[in-house]
């Protein structure tokens, strides 16, 4: 198979799945005891506005009807408008996506700077004291819900640096300074988890590589040992970590969700738990599909990374 | 395994049916008690109202649908974990050498069975704590806190602080409840939750993988493909839209995760399945008639096993952060108490109550960490082809 097959191939792939997905909301909002419009106006609803809503909503329709609008709104990107704030659905997930999106990659990024150095130290150093601080540190990240991390986080350090702020958000538009003060707690505190898987990974990857025969000849040929352990090494070690990062970023979300409530941070979080809290069903729906499809290109982007920078992969996917 | 001869020259080496009549005794005493478990359930659901409590003797108990998967859960370890080990007592000292090398996993396994123990057998005795408002915010025993914190001090006041008492050995939450009996609920939340579900997901990832690599073809083409399509299926956010329609129930998060989890199981038993159908013993078992069946049960599901019992180690412990994280978040069941809720709970008290949230938390951090070091030293002890 080639690579634009393979290419097609997989991103028709990602496009069944988000097809699965909205199907099964659709399904799952149906399948709900009553109906959706008392979902919409809560459980003390007259009957002339419930059969007005479900009339807004084309509930009155055929099932198949409902189907076809369902699946037609969504090609065409209308996910429905917030019954609290009467804001479409995707305006009000782009204006919480910000925060978010900064903690989630300050997150990542202190993760890898962690992770990377630390599981290099830990496998060319292994059974020293080196590997087993960097074990020990891996294993308390790992073992730690993010939400956890940032309550610590913010009694220690928070109360500790007047500079920090233990609260809320600032645009980076405000400034990179006190954009940067408001997001590091909250997104060391996704990173860190993050940061000890990573440094396990990169750990056995490494100590695999380094047992390879051409990681001998390499030096053998008498190439200076740092050339050897980054070129050679670190190279073809760091194949099967990126491979895990999509499946990772699964992790991240939801130890972000946590995170925002922890911080008070008005993300993408705060607006699903709270609609989740206010019955603003729209929102609710929304995001679940939003999510999934960022999640499913995300992965459909990494593998697709992980194909390119190892000539090895066989385009095939199968065995 | 059960019974399994332990010489070379016990084996029988006519064996190579693979029909109900040669199944094991193990396999024969976990029918036995599935089917026991099966005519209990029943018995629940047919006889007994849905309020009324299941047994009254010794203790009254109303059985769960929760409590039927646990029940359910824990045979299969019994038949399937323990009574191997324990029939094979060679191969387990060989194990047990081998695990005992890293003495962090011995204290991790030895905190794991108190934890599990407690958390099941705890909860029967313990009454499960109530609204005591006038109880609220105790420090715990042997620690003081200033006397304006709790609405009434049960213990003495000293100076203005007041002293904690035995009574209440971890202190008390805002509504007054004992934490330490809300800790030792939340072990078995916590054990429920990832017993279950790793149990769940491992049966169907060990099925699906067998029947790939077996199947192969078409059949392996679909199965894989699926895998592929549900490991990137957002669960999570699958179980938020159920708990906002329906409402979070520990049920229905172990359905979901368990139900959607298995992928990478699946492909580790595909994978490690297609290796071993090219072993030598695979080929001299088949090449004496033994049956696709047989071969499957007798060598392909035995060598398979070390890799699926370590991977399903280190599930556990997502699995139970997933569930503390939601509950955090108050997207949990509300109904039982689970660590992540107390911690939620006591977030707002921290500057003042600060044990509310932190001595859970700390059961849930040690209990991660325990389960994560276990599955390190497993992957180290039963997969003697890992350099160390």
């Amino acid at each position: 198979m080639g690579v634009k097959r393979y290419v097609a191939k997989r991103t028709l792939q990602a496009i069944g799945v988000v097809y699965v997905v909205a199907t099964a909301v659709f399904v799952a909002v149906r399948s709900v005891p009553g109906d959706p419009a008392r979902l919409v106006l809560g459980g003390n609803a007259e009957p002339d506005e419930l059969a007005a809503v479900r009339a807004e909503l084309g509930l009155d329709q055929p099932i198949h009807v409902q189907y076809y609008r369902w699946m037609a709104d969504l090609a065409r990107g209308d996910l429905g408008d917030s019954i609290y704030t009467g804001q479409s659905v995707g305006a009000s997930i782009a204006n919480a996506a910000e925060p978010t999106l900064s903690i989630g990659l300050v997150g990542i990024t202190i993760a890898i700077l962690i992770a990377i150095p630390a599981g290099i130290v830990s496998a060319t150093r292994r059974d020293r004291w080196e590997d087993y601080v960097a074990t020990g540190v891996a294993f308390l990240g790992i073992s730690m819900p993010s939400f956890w991390i940032g309550i610590v986080l913010l009694l220690t350090v928070g109360t500790a640096v007047p500079a920090i702020p233990s609260f809320g958000y600032a645009s980076i538009s405000e400034g990179v300074v006190p954009w940067l003060s408001h997001v590091i707690l909250p997104a060391a505190a996704v990173g860190l988890p993050y940061a000890g898987i990573i440094t396990r990974m990169t750990r056995s990857s490494m100590l695999e590589v380094l047992s390879e025969d051409y990681m001998q000849t390499a030096r053998a040929k008498g190439l200076p040992p740092r050339l050897v352990l980054f070129k050679h090494g670190l190279q073809n070690a760091l194949m099967p970590v990126v491979t895990v990062a999509g499946i990772l970023f699964a992790l991240l979300l939801g130890g972000i969700v946590a995170v925002e409530m922890v911080f008070g941070v008005q993300g993408f979080g705060r607006l699903l738990i709270r609609s989740i809290e206010r019955q603003d069903f729209p929102i609710v729906q929304g995001s679940v599909i939003v999510v999934s499809i960022i999640f499913v290109f995300m992965n459909l982007f990494v593998d697709l990374l992980y194909m390119s920078i190892n000539p090895k992969i066989k385009y095939g996917g199968g065995a | 395994m059960g019974g399994k001869p332990d010489t070379f020259e016990s084996v029988d080496w006519t064996e190579t049916g693979g029909r109900l009549s040669t199944l094991s005794r193990r396999d024969r005493g976990a029918l036995l008690a599935g089917l026991a478990l099966v005519a209990a359930f029943c018995y629940d659901f047919v006889v007994v109202a849905a309020d009324q409590p299941t047994i009254t003797f010794p203790v009254e108990w109303n059985v769960t649908q929760l409590d039927w998967l646990f029940v359910t859960t824990l045979l299969a370890l019994l038949f399937y974990v323990v009574v191997p080990l324990y029939g094979n007592r060679r191969l387990t000292a060989y194990y047990w050498r081998e695990f005992r090398k890293n003495r962090m996993a011995v204290l991790s396994l030895f905190y794991l069975v108190a934890v599990f123990l407690i958390g099941t057998i705890g909860p029967i005795f313990l009454e499960q704590p109530g609204l005591a408002l006038e109880r609220a915010y105790q420090p715990p025993a042997y620690l003081s806190v200033d006397s304006t914190v709790p609405v009434n001090c049960i213990g003495e006041v000293v100076n203005g602080q007041c002293q904690g008492t035995m009574e209440h050995p971890l202190g008390t939450t805002g509504d007054g409840k004992d934490i330490l009996v809300l800790i030792v609920y939340g072990m078995q939340v916590s054990m429920k939750v990832g017993l279950i579900s790793t149990l769940l997901v491992v049966t169907i990832g060990t099925a699906v993988g067998t029947v790939a690599a077996y199947g192969g073809g078409l059949v392996d083409e679909v199965l894989m493909r699926y895998v592929d399509i549900q490991l990137v299926f957002p669960a999570f956010f699958l179980y938020l839209l159920l708990t906002y329609l329906f409402g979070g129930s520990l049920f229905m998060f172990i359905i979901i995760f368990g139900l959607t989890g298995w992928g990478s199981i699946a492909r580790l038993v595909r994978s490690e399945a297609l290796q071993r159908a090219e072993e030598a013993y695979v080929t001299a078992a088949r090449g004496s008639g033994a049956g696709t069946l047989y071969v499957i049960r007798r060598h392909l599901v035995p060598n398979v096993s070390n890799s699926v019992i370590t991977a399903a180690t280190l599930l556990i412990p997502g699995f139970i952060l997933f569930e503390a994280s939601l509950s955090f978040l108050s997207l949990g069941d509300p109904t039982v108490p689970s660590w992540g809720q107390v911690i939620a709970n006591g977030r707002s008290d921290l500057s003042t109550a600060w044990w509310v949230s932190t001595f859970p938390g700390v059961f849930l951090f040690t209990t991660i960490l325990a389960f994560n070091f276990m599955g390190d030293a497993l992957r180290d002890a039963l997969d003697p082809r890992q350099e160390r």
